[in-house]
């Protein structure tokens, strides 16, 4: 339909204008940009193995050679980095894109069916949330093992109530709404409805909150694997570097080691929480 | 109804308790400037009620605010002077204390005292409607936490609340709307203030309820003889209860006298739209009157001539260019409007 | 009153009921023979395999898991909660040593991050949009994206290292004793573990606030001639403390589950590195009682956050409704 598509594109101006203006969330798309790049152009980028140990090269000061020195073993902490970055973003998108996935289906069919399936797992999510995540990211680690893929299987488990929870909260103010009443007099079909005009209009929060969970897993990742339960040692992460610099003589005389990689998660957290507040602003405008 | 209501000769022998001239209010809304209250100027006479009268967004309730100086921080008084005269007849310049200073909190609730139009969202949830009384008492007598108390019981007392000893410990949400608006009102009448300033106080209320807190400020009134400003946009309930009335367009009197003159004769055309829209005292905020065509002006314009001349039956062509100069009538009678050039008294 | 708390208290037995099922349901699909967290490894030790039958039969590891739950169960209210796998020790006596240690970090935390937060987010609304609010949300920015770990480690290389103004980690030392001794160990990782919490606090302090003071009896309280100071805290920042006590509720979990790092960071002896140790060492009957233990506390902290803003908010106790007018 013309019209459909007419309003659409002023809505999206109009969303535009309002994104560009909030400069933070420029500067947090821009730094999540830039993070993204150097770690997916790692191997133009640096020239250094990350996991190439070379004792007769540990501990060396930032040089032209090693932009950042070396860590303890011999490895280039610069490549480490990008190569990191690699691996703790993917983990963070893919892990914020599939909870969110569990729990757009989820919360669909909470919403929409309602009634017992609906206080199931209404329930089951509650009981979800009286758990501090990073205790139930433990014991699933405990009995899972580590690994990136375990980590993303973890962090879809447990994370997908809060992403639920939005969509069911959505579906429902909508659904009581004239026009699904008028859709459904005009024989529409209810999967139709759904598909077509509820979940649409409950994207907007959703993609705030997958933005913003990106930050989150990322964060809890570097906190596993700064702990060794995350991802093996063998693979960089920007956690395990500052796992492996977890010393107190290292901490002191070769802070680079440990601020380099701390810099680089909080920088791209804070990218995060500037973009996913300027989405926010943009999809719901407290107007 | 009332048949104590002052004739305007003994108004004219009232001493004056509040002088308002040329005031103008303005608001900074982002980068708009809002022209709230353009030109006002009125005074009240000690123990009369002046009844300030116009469609919603015409400045009456602003003006209100801007006596004592309680405008949100966008708004700010730009230009006029508010002075107010004590029972020693000492003379406080309101519009010249900073907000929220010292001198124009010494007169907040001690002498001048305002109610506002929603009891339930005047009311403090969390404390007891006591203290909340109290507050006001203690903040200006040094009272002991006794004495006060008997002073609360006393004033619920006489504004009809049985067992006052027992509700002076009840939560606001113990309470009806009405009696809400008793509590408001207590507060505000407990330090006796020479001035009770009501904003649109029972536009909020039910019709039966309406009645009962208008008789019971006008009891107030005659018994602490105190000053009252009544704001409304109701014509109906003017004629009830007031002695002055002023009726505000856009930011102007455009009319003001007794409310004999303004109701017997009303000059403005304005006025007469007003008078023809009043149903017997109304039900609820009724804002859109529906015998004047056309919406209430957005409050950024800026008129060169009357504000009211898109609306007005009997405009002529000088009514947008030029500002109408004020004539007066039988002594007290005023009126801004190119209608009445000639005839006047000083015309 | 006493009606409500009654209500709220039920709800909370069934939630504890349920968590211990889960967790109950954990440690019998953890890999490794259920007996040898049953008993402990001297006794183990000296039995042949036959006794060992006999004793399972006895100890009722071959009944239905029904009777298995209500056995275990009432083993946890009397406080036998089993055997470590990797000390062999009771795994009463190692929590009973580390819940205390987590709880008074927790409780000096959530104090700390309290009385920053709210005192940082009411001013931030009261001066809104000067160098001050500006200054809070920066501040606010960077508590929520840095990560805790690289917090602690920075506060350690500051603060330990460079100033010596505090240990760089455990609970005590040699002779400390008393509480004031042992303060000195507190203070960095509380700080470190309330910095999140004070960010989201000052934020949500600050919105709740401005919704406060936009309200009519604020400018009531100004018409009684109330001094600016009184008029924002009497009346505008005890309103504002209502939704934040929700919003508290909602984070205690995330406090917790907070003491897991900082713990380790810190070397603090809690539940936090309990739970890390236990779990690299795959000790599982140790990582669900910790679990459990801790998931019930903070079921009992929420429970007296309720408990609380009841007290402070009449509305609720009494159920807000239309009295006799």
């Amino acid at each position: 339909m013309a019209g459909n598509k007419v309003v659409k594109s002023s809505l999206m101006r109009r969303n535009h204008q309002k994104f560009l203006s909030n400069k933070l969330a420029i500067l947090g798309l821009g730094i999540i940009l830039v993070l993204v790049f150097l770690s997916a152009f790692a191997p133009l980028i640096c020239r250094y193995d990350p996991v190439y140990i070379d004792v007769t090269q540990r501990l060396q000061q930032p040089s032209l050679d090693h932009l950042l020195g070396t860590d303890n073993v011999g490895r280039d902490l610069f490549a480490r980095l990008l190569y990191g970055g690699r691996v703790s973003i993917f983990i963070g998108i893919v892990s914020a894109l599939a909870s969110s996935a569990v729990g757009i289906i989820l919360g669909s069919v909470s919403g929409y069916i309602g009634g017992k399936v609906d206080s199931v797992i209404l329930y089951i999510s509650e009981i979800f949330m009286s758990f501090p995540s990073m205790i139930l990211i433990l014991v699933l680690v405990g009995f899972m093992g580590q690994g990136i893929m375990n980590l993303i299987i973890i962090f879809s488990l447990i994370g997908w109530p809060g992403t639920h929870r939005i969509v069911r909260s959505r579906i429902l103010s909508l659904r009581e709404e004239l026009f699904v009443e008028s859709c459904r007099a005009s024989g529409i079909k209810g999967t139709s409805i759904m598909f077509n005009h509820l979940l649409p209009n409950a994207l907007g929060p959703v993609i705030v909150g997958i933005t913003l969970s990106t930050g989150g897993y990322v964060l809890a990742e570097a906190g596993l694997s700064f702990l060794g339960l995350g991802v093996e040692a063998s693979v960089p992460t920007w956690g395990n570097i500052i796992n492996a610099a977890r010393n107190l003589r290292i901490m002191q005389n070769y802070p680079t080691l440990w601020i380099a990689p701390g810099v680089a998660i909080s920088l791209f957290s804070l990218g995060i929480n500037f973009l996913g507040d300027g989405l926010r602003d943009v999809f719901d405008p407290e107007q | 109804m009332f048949s104590t209501r002052s004739s305007r000769d003994e108004i004219l022998n009232n001493k004056i308790v509040l002088k308002v001239e040329n005031l103008q209010t303005k608001f900074k809304v982002g980068k708009r400037t809002v022209h709230a209250v353009n030109d006002v100027s009125f005074e009240l006479k000690k123990g009369t009620m002046l009844g300030i009268v116009g469609e919603s967004g015409c400045g009456k309730s602003v003006t209100a605010h801007s006596i004592i100086q309680l405008l949100p921080k966008a708004g700010y008084i730009s230009n006029g002077t508010v002075r107010y005269y004590d029972n020693n007849d000492r003379e406080y310049i309101l519009s010249d204390y900073d907000r929220n200073s010292k001198e124009i909190r010494a007169v907040r609730g001690e002498e001048i005292a305002m109610i506002f139009q929603d009891p339930l969202a005047s009311l403090d949830p969390v404390y007891r409607i006591g203290p909340q009384i109290a507050e006001n008492l203690l903040e200006h007598e040094k009272l002991s936490k006794k004495e006060a108390f008997h002073r609360v019981v006393s004033m619920l007392a006489e504004l009809g609340f049985s067992r006052p000893e027992e509700r002076y410990y009840d939560y606001p949400h113990n309470f009806s709307g009405g009696m809400k608006q008793r509590v408001m009102i207590a507060i505000a009448m407990i330090c006796n203030p020479s001035i009770l300033i009501a904003d649109e106080p029972t536009t909020a209320l039910d019709v039966t309820i309406q009645a009962q807190i208008l008789s019971l400020m006008k009891k107030l009134q005659e018994t602490h003889n105190t000053s009252t400003i009544l704001i409304t946009h109701n014509m109906g309930i003017i004629a009830e209860t007031c002695d002055e009335v002023a009726v505000i367009y856009m930011g102007r009197i455009v009319e003001f006298g007794t409310v004999e003159q303004v109701f017997n004769t009303p000059l403005h055309p304005y006025t007469k739209a007003l008078l023809k829209s009043v149903p017997v005292l109304s039900s609820g905020p009724r804002e859109k009157l529906a015998y004047i065509p056309g919406a209430t002006p957005d409050g950024s314009e800026v008129f060169t001539g009357c504000a009211f001349e898109a609306r007005c039956e009997f405009a002529i062509p000088v009514c947008k260019n030029k500002l109408p100069v004020e004539k007066t009538f039988d002594k007290t009678h005023r009126v801004q409007c190119w209608l009445y050039e000639k005839g006047s008294e000083n015309g | 009153m006493l009606k409500y708390y009654g209500t709220r208290f039920s709800l909370l037995i069934p939630k504890l009921i349920l968590i211990s099922i889960i967790i109950f349901i954990g440690i019998q699909l953890s890999p490794g023979d259920p007996i040898t967290s049953t008993i402990s490894p001297e006794v183990y030790a000296k039995l042949s395999p036959v006794q060992l039958e006999d004793l399972r039969d006895k100890l009722g590891l071959n009944d239905s898991m029904v009777h298995q739950y209500l056995r275990w169960f009432s083993g946890i209210l009397r406080g036998d909660f089993g055997y470590s796998l990797v000390t062999g020790g009771k795994i009463s006596k190692i929590i009973a040593n580390r819940l205390p240690a987590t709880f008074e970090l927790a409780l000096f935390a959530l104090l700390f991050a309290t009385v920053f937060g709210l005192s940082f987010g009411a001013l931030s609304a009261i001066k809104k949009n000067t160098v001050i609010d500006y200054a809070n949300t920066v501040f606010g920015m960077i508590g929520i994206s840095v990560p805790p770990f690289f917090f602690g480690l920075f506060a350690i290389l500051i603060f330990s290292i460079h100033l010596k103004w505090f240990p760089t980690g455990g609970r005590m030392g040699y002779g400390d004793i008393t509480f004031f001794d042992r303060l000195k160990y507190l203070v960095l990782p509380a700080f470190v573990l309330g910095i999140s919490l004070i960010a989201t606090l000052m934020r949500f302090t600050r919105g709740s606030m401005l919704d406060v003071l936009s309200k009519d009896y604020i400018k009531v309280a100004r018409s009684k001639g109330l001094s600016e100071p009184k008029v924002n805290l009497k009346h505008g920042f005890r309103n504002a403390l209502i939704p934040i006590m929700v919003v508290l509720v909602m984070r205690i979990p995330m406090l917790v589950g907070g003491t897991v790092i900082i713990e380790s960071v810190f070397n603090y002896p809690g539940m936090g590195s309990l739970m890390v140790s236990s779990i690299s060492g795959s000790d599982m009957p140790v990582v669900m009682i910790s679990t459990f233990v801790m998931t019930s506390s903070i079921l009992v902290a929420s429970f007296l956050v309720d408990v609380f803003a009841a007290i402070i908010d009449p509305r609720i106790r009494f159920g807000a409704g239309e009295g006799a007018g």
